[in-house]
């Protein structure tokens, strides 16, 4: 005797808006990486690396306040940049790149999602996983600093906590924005991760190899830029040799360009021409 | 076609490069079931990546349901010809995940994928990761992410792509399941059987033009005055009683084989002429019947332009 089929059924639910469907992608990305080995590996040893040691050292022998220069000079640590290039390699190199290469890229953009969304939802959910590394640690540190200081100015450490954040913030989109534009340029993630890291590893050696001629060379050093926008964001001055206006530039170069590019290819292939 | 259309394209002009993908095409499709039919590089995929938005014509216009094209992303689903699957999942979550995406709350999608993917019969399977499937059941995952939402048009393309005798004949069950939900479903084949199983509406597509259009059921309607002969005798004689039908009727398909010869007339008026002309050359009529169309018939007189096409 054959068994009945299973008949279709309709759905009579009612749709969600776009906030909850770009949720959606960022929570897979995020349940995606959180599962990698990889990311798990580089996550444990950075943070034990770049964050946990200043958090130790700070309960062991406590400050009296929690000051601006502390935290920047936490922030430009050589642990912190090497392990935040690594991570974003990692993060970001399937993020559009696997979409290539299944070719489940058209299944989004049949559905009702614009190029933009796509890439903005990819953008969050890498940030996220990075904000593990770049944006939590440090606010775990300035809380750190201000539960063991020993001196009364709490209010100062408060503001110190709140550029914290925006340095976070901002560590987390320019590491994410560059891996998202090398993942956009091709199918396989390997080179997508490869590209990030060299993305940022060609500009700074070759900075360093030029800034002998010219200390304007600088500029090129996407890590040199970011340092300099944590000197910003804690309430310091540039170098004497900088000028605002180049700083600005090639601030806006490294975070902005690769989204563009992003947006562009993405716009190109989302309508085939 | 008492209702309106459903789809309505007009003048759609679509280039790559130099080759011309669709060529001022006009079509207005019906509710229901309705068969694209075309050979490869017809413009059969072009023009449901148009309808989808996937592709920007340079000219020309198109409504579904009187909508544009990113209005209706939610109402349509699209089972594209090509892998699209996410391979580092597995088939239930990409089901509720593409029905997140398509709008649905992450309770009801997850229901629904269940009920899907139970619906296309993918069963336990669908807890193993995508990669490790056959083509047909990645055909019927595909199928699956495309009706999750429960979308009032569906855009099938190549559906049964890969599929074994067995999986085809499924696949296009399902497809006459889905349709009796009063949806509007495009189904892109080459494969004629197909189309003509399962389709109630066809349109014929050759190099970005819309050959022909209409109702399945008219189409192949038999036409007065429209008769299938069949001949037996001599080479030289059956060439005769050709030459001379000819004169008068106007073939439509011809087909010759050793010792035997079929003829398919149009505008036949009189039976005794045909008979006494087959007397007259001596050729035996084996078969003599009103024809009986096929959607082969269609499509090749189609591919002819009215004239006949000999085999």
């Amino acid at each position: 005797m054959r068994i009945d089929p299973i008949e279709y059924t309709p759905w009579n639910g009612e749709r969600t808006g776009l906030i909850l469907r770009v949720f959606v992608i960022i929570k897979k990305i995020f349940k995606q990486n959180i599962k990698s080995k990889g990311v798990l590996v580089l996550l444990i040893l950075g943070i034990i690396l770049a964050h946990l040691f200043p958090i130790m050292s700070t309960v062991f022998i406590p400050r009296e306040r929690l000051s601006a220069d502390i935290v920047n000079t936490y922030m430009k640590d050589g642990f912190f940049a090497l392990f935040s290039i690594l991570l974003a390699a990692v993060v970001t190199s399937s993020l559009i790149s696997s979409d290539y290469q299944d070719n489940s890229f058209v299944l989004y953009f049949s559905r009702p999602i614009k190029p933009a969304v796509y890439m903005f939802s990819k953008l969050f959910g890498a940030a996220l996983v990075m904000a593990l590394f770049c944006f939590l640690p440090p606010i775990i540190y300035c809380i750190t600093v201000m539960g063991t200081q020993t001196g009364p100015d709490y209010w100062s450490g408060l503001k110190v906590t709140g550029m914290t954040v925006a340095a976070g913030l901002l560590t987390v989109i320019y590491f994410s924005s560059m891996g998202l534009m090398l993942s956009s340029l091709t199918k396989r993630k390997a080179y997508a991760g490869v590209g990030t890291f060299i993305a940022f590893l060609a500009p700074m050696t070759l900075s360093e190899f030029f800034v002998n001629f010219n200390v304007k060379w600088r500029l090129l050093n996407p890590i040199v830029i970011l340092h300099y926008s944590f000197d910003l964001i804690y309430g310091f001055r540039l170098p004497d040799y900088i000028e605002f206006h180049e700083y600005l530039l090639s601030f806006l170069a490294y975070l902005f360009i690769p989204m563009a590019v992003t947006y562009y290819i993405l716009q190109r292939r989302a309508v085939g021409k | 076609m008492s209702e309106p259309p459903r789809i309505r394209a007009e003048e759609i002009l679509v280039r790559y490069g130099k080759i011309i993908a669709l060529d001022s095409f006009t079509a207005s499709i019906p509710h229901g079931i309705v068969g694209i039919l075309g050979p490869n590089g017809a413009g059969k995929t072009t023009f449901i990546k148009v309808l989808l938005g996937l592709v920007k014509p340079e000219r020309g216009k198109f409504t579904i349901n009187g909508r544009g094209a990113f209005d209706i992303r939610d109402i349509v689903g699209y089972m594209p010809e090509s892998e699209c699957l996410i391979e580092s999942m597995n088939a239930f979550e990409m089901v509720s995940y593409m029905g997140c995406l398509s709008g649905m709350p992450v309770e009801d999608a997850i229901q629904r994928g269940h009920e899907v993917l139970d619906f296309v019969g993918i069963g336990e399977e669908r807890y193993r990761e995508i990669d490790s499937y056959s083509t047909g059941m990645k055909q019927r995952v595909k199928l699956a992410q495309a009706i999750v939402h429960d979308p009032e048009v569906l855009m099938l393309d190549e559906p049964t792509n890969g599929m074994d005798p067995e999986g085809r004949e499924e696949m296009l069950e399902l497809i006459s399941r889905i349709g009796k939900f009063g949806k509007t479903i495009l189904v892109s084949s080459h494969l004629l059987h197909e189309v003509e199983q399962v389709c109630e509406y066809m349109i014929i597509i050759d190099q970005g033009k819309l050959l022909k259009e209409g109702d399945m059921e008219k189409l192949l309607s038999p036409e007065a005055g429209r008769y299938r002969v069949k001949v037996r005798g001599e080479t030289e004689a059956i060439k005769r009683f050709y030459k001379i039908i000819r004169e008068r009727y106007k073939p439509v398909q011809v087909v010759n084989e050793r010792g035997q010869g079929t003829i398919v007339l149009k505008g036949v008026d009189n039976s005794e002429h045909i008979l006494r002309t087959a007397r007259e050359v001596g050729v035996q009529i084996r078969y003599y019947r009103p024809d009986i169309l096929s959607l082969e018939d269609v499509f090749l007189e189609t591919f002819a332009g009215g004239n006949a096409h000999e085999n």
